[in-house]
């Protein structure tokens, strides 16, 4: 961090306060970036969805990390955190910039992590599933009617004839009509994708909240790594001969 | 109360006296370029420029897009990447639609808090850097990726850590860190190319487009995330300005600034809260303007916008307005078939009324 880039009001707080939670926030290198002092002005609140509908306020945030208070971070570290629509309301109208939305995301990556968040994710596994063996968020089959009966009769009716109508839409577009994910990603693209989240760290802590979905990646990634990593390899060699 | 776009312009202008307080990212990525920390993947073929905060001139690549897709928009809204296609083979524009592309994975990590910054910088950069193979210019689909391609952008810039981190990530898979000149959603393209598409433009179709009243609503990971590198300034104009060149009358309502309530995760576990939120911005809509359709850019605040109006009808509300991407007006525009070939019969909020106003056949 260069002399430019030190933010006085975190590197005063930082030293003076305690509590596991908070310490483990302030290990975030965008919470210096996301809190400049606070007016207790509200503007963050008045535009803050979450607040709208739930005991949750975005000033709060602020002001629970720069008192240090241990009491409160816990409350949002156990629930309060997953209110939060991270629409990034608060950051662009707070005239501090401060960035609730930024103190919530490094929240929720440190819930994740401690175990913590098991009850905010279930019902995520499919998606979670998706993103790691598919390398996409989404799927066609994802959205059956049964799951969002409040979208109305016409979900019911899509549901019905949407292979048909899709396979209209994208005639002449390969790799677009496909039911179990988004586009058909190669193989390739997959492994990847998979290797990103094994040598981020990202992959070991998917396994706090869902064991069984690293040894599914893993076997996936093994059935096919041999073949892959000669591939790598010869990107590999193709990258340092144009460096030369 | 309609408007015209130079109105909102205002963000420009008023941060142009603000001169001490400017940040500008290209000139730190040309630093880091000269230092040999970074490539940047530089803009192919022609382009135009467009301002964006502080006055700094965005450039718009007008052709060679590398089409990074939503995986929202293909699953759900599929029409919208093919009205994209569709825009661009009317204008003679070459674009790659490649299968080597992954989701950005930001749906994801906003809504869950799985995977890490390393992880999604990581996916990002893999993602730009095949687009700089292929010798095309990154262009993006989502409003959901661009939000985090910008933030992404931001702190591998400004954090060598988490540079050094995603290097030798990337290193793991034979490719290197290339930052992109310039990170552009397609509707900011749309607009850039709003004479050309105008030009090309069906006279019939800009007549039905004459006579419809429209409100808009952008992604706020389009504007919120990162404000400072959208074209307009603070506040968007895209949407807006690409429909009233058109010939759309575009008007104001009070609740525009307002998150649609798609929440990333209230979406899928807490539809409550998305409910409730819809309910607010559709009433001001209403109330205020009573449009013809609600324009979009963003893949979330579409569905959001499109799937929660029949709801409404627990709480003695009748809402009914078409939601309509950029692109798809513009395929419209240009000729599209509204099914066929703009696929807005996927849309479950009835766009048939909107049709007819336009005179235009759907069977
Ligand atoms: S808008 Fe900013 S300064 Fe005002 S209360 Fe919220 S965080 Fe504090
Ligand atoms: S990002 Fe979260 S805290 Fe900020 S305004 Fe949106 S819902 Fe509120």
């Amino acid at each position: 961090m260069s002399e430019e880039n030190k933010n006085p009001v975190t590197e005063k707080i930082e030293s003076a306060k305690g509590g596991h939670f908070y310490k483990e926030i302030m290990k975030d290198f965008r919470i210096k970036e996301s809190l400049h002092g606070c007016l207790n002005c509200g503007t963050c609140v008045a535009n803050c969805p979450a607040a709208a509908f739930y005991d949750y306020s975005p000033r709060e945030v602020c002001q629970m990390m720069i008192e240090g208070d241990e009491e409160t971070i816990e409350e949002y570290m156990k629930g309060k955190i997953w209110n939060c629509a991270q629409c990034y309301s608060c950051k662009y109208r707070c005239p501090k910039e401060n960035s609730a939305a930024d103190i919530v995301m490094a929240m929720r990556e440190i819930a994740v992590r401690e175990g913590l968040a098991e009850e905010a994710l279930a019902g995520y596994t499919r998606i979670a599933k998706l993103v790691l063996t598919r390398g996409n968020q989404l799927a066609p089959d994802m959205l059956s009617p049964d799951a969002f009966p409040d979208w109305g009769p016409r979900m019911i009716e899509l549901s019905s004839k949407k292979m048909e109508m899709r396979e209209e839409l994208f005639k002449g577009f390969p790799g677009m009509n496909v039911v179990d994910r988004a586009w058909a990603a190669e193989d390739y693209t997959i492994f990847e994708m998979q290797k990103i989240w094994e040598e981020s760290g990202a992959l070991e802590k998917v396994g706090t909240v869902f064991p069984f979905l690293v040894d599914i990646v893993q076997d996936d990634m093994d059935d096919k790594r041999d073949e892959m990593e000669v591939k790598i390899n010869e990107k590999k060699a193709k990258l340092e001969a144009s460096k030369k | 109360m309609s408007y015209e776009i130079n109105d909102v312009k205002t963000g420009i202008n008023h941060a142009k006296g603000m001169n001490y307080h400017v940040h500008d990212i290209r000139a730190e990525m040309k630093k880091l370029e000269e230092e040999g920390e970074i490539k940047i993947g530089r803009i192919i073929g022609p382009y135009k420029e467009e301002e964006v905060m502080y006055g700094i001139k965005k450039k718009i690549p007008l052709d060679m897009h590398y089409q990074h897709k939503s995986c929202g928009q293909c699953a759900n809204l599929p029409g919208v990447p093919r009205s994209n296609f569709y825009y661009r083979d009317k204008l003679g524009i070459k674009y790659y639609n490649d299968m080597q592309q992954t989701s950005c994975t930001a749906w994801n990590y906003h809504a869950s808090g799985l995977g890490n910054l390393v992880q999604l910088a990581s996916v990002a950069a893999r993602n730009w850097h095949r687009a700089y193979e292929e010798g095309y210019n990154f262009t993006i689909h989502c409003v959901t990726s661009f939000g985090n391609y910008l933030e992404m952008r931001h702190l591998l810039v400004s954090n060598k850590e988490l540079r050094d981190a995603v290097k030798k990530v990337l290193a793991s898979l034979g490719r290197e860190l290339v930052i992109p000149e310039e990170i552009v959603h397609d509707s900011e393209i749309a607009y850039a190319l709003r004479d050309k598409i105008f030009e090309a433009a069906d006279p019939k179709r800009i007549e039905g487009i004459k006579r419809l009243r429209a409100v808009e609503h952008y992604g706020c990971h389009f504007f919120k995330q990162v404000s400072d590198d959208i074209i307009g300034g603070k506040r968007p104009i895209v949407v807006g300005g690409l429909a009233s060149h058109l010939g759309v009358q575009m008007e104001e309502y009070s609740k525009w600034f307002m998150c649609c309530g798609f929440g990333f995760r209230h979406i899928l576990v807490n539809r409550e809260f998305t409910r409730s939120a819809q309910n607010i911005k559709l009433k001001a809509i209403k109330e205020e303007v009573d449009p013809d359709m609600i324009l979009v850019n963003c893949t979330g605040c579409g569905t959001t916008f499109d799937k929660t109006q029949w709801i409404q009808k627990a709480v003695g509300e009748d809402y009914h307005y078409p939601v309509i991407f950029y692109s798809q007006l513009a395929a419209l525009a240009l000729g599209a078939h509204p099914f066929k070939e703009a696929g807005l019969d996927f849309h479950v909020t009835p766009v048939e009324p909107l049709l007819d106003k336009m005179g235009i056949a759907y069977n």
